[in-house]
């Protein structure tokens, strides 16, 4: 099935594009387009932990059933910038919830 | 108007006409959250910001941050939200909040929540560009 993925903030940088769209099996999961999306661009694999997802407007888990043309997107995380300031702004975040 | 507010501009924000927003005859206090760019970050000066937004989406999660608080404070009158993206200069307002109610405690408790709460839900990342280098943070990085 067709899925459409839509790339924000340093996503859409990192990968110099906006949106993807992909072919994944029937019935896929939102953790199967996202690892669809990283074999493209692999620069991405190291965000998987802070990545927030959503479908339409609402905010889904890696474990959500996607529907055909489901519109996927991928946020990036909510704090920090290079990887290792990212991961300690994000904990700091976290905790601070 | 006489609708609560909840919207993402690219325009610059204006305390007055947020305010006006939220005019009630049956408010006793209005209560305005601005949240500025500031001039630094861990001590490293900031030139500018630029604010990007899943526009449609972050609607969404302001007008369910005003139902929630709708639910919580029924004292409260009116709320507005308004998020700025593109390219912002220090001292510009990248968010407003107003609320107002019959009395002052429910204005402040619910512009508090709606702040936090908008931080943690609404998809709004903003890139600070320094002298040397720029870097992407989400909003509760700010």
């Amino acid at each position: 099935m067709r899925v459409r993925v839509h790339l924000f903030a340093r996503y859409r940088e990192a990968t110099g594009q906006g949106q993807v769209d992909l072919e994944i099996p029937e019935g896929g999961t939102v953790e199967a387009a996202w690892s669809a999306v990283v074999e493209r661009h692999p620069q991405l694999a190291e965000y998987r932990p802070f990545t927030l997802f959503a479908v339409g407007h609402d905010y889904v888990e890696p474990d959500h059933h996607l529907k055909p043309d489901d519109e996927l997107c991928l946020f990036p995380p909510v704090s920090g910038g290079s990887g290792a300031r990212s991961r300690r702004a994000t904990a700091l975040g976290e905790a601070s919830l | 108007m006489n609708e609560d507010v909840f919207a993402v501009v690219d325009r610059p924000l204006s305390p007055d006409e947020i305010a006006a927003r939220v005019d009630d005859p049956g408010a006793g206090g209005v209560v305005i959250f601005s949240g500025v760019v500031r001039n630094q970050t861990d001590g490293r000066p900031v030139k500018f910001l630029e604010y990007e937004a899943h526009a449609a989406m972050a609607e969404t999660k302001l007008r369910e941050i005003g139902a929630a608080i709708r639910g919580r404070w029924p004292g409260v009158k009116r709320v507005a939200m308004l998020h700025r993206i593109g390219r912002l200069e220090i001292g510009e307002s990248s968010v407003l909040i107003a609320v107002s109610a019959a009395h002052r405690g429910d204005a402040f408790e619910a512009c508090r929540y709606a702040i936090d709460t908008l931080k943690r839900t609404v998809p709004v990342w903003k890139k600070e560009h320094f002298e040397d280098g720029e870097i992407w943070v989400g909003l509760q990085g700010g």
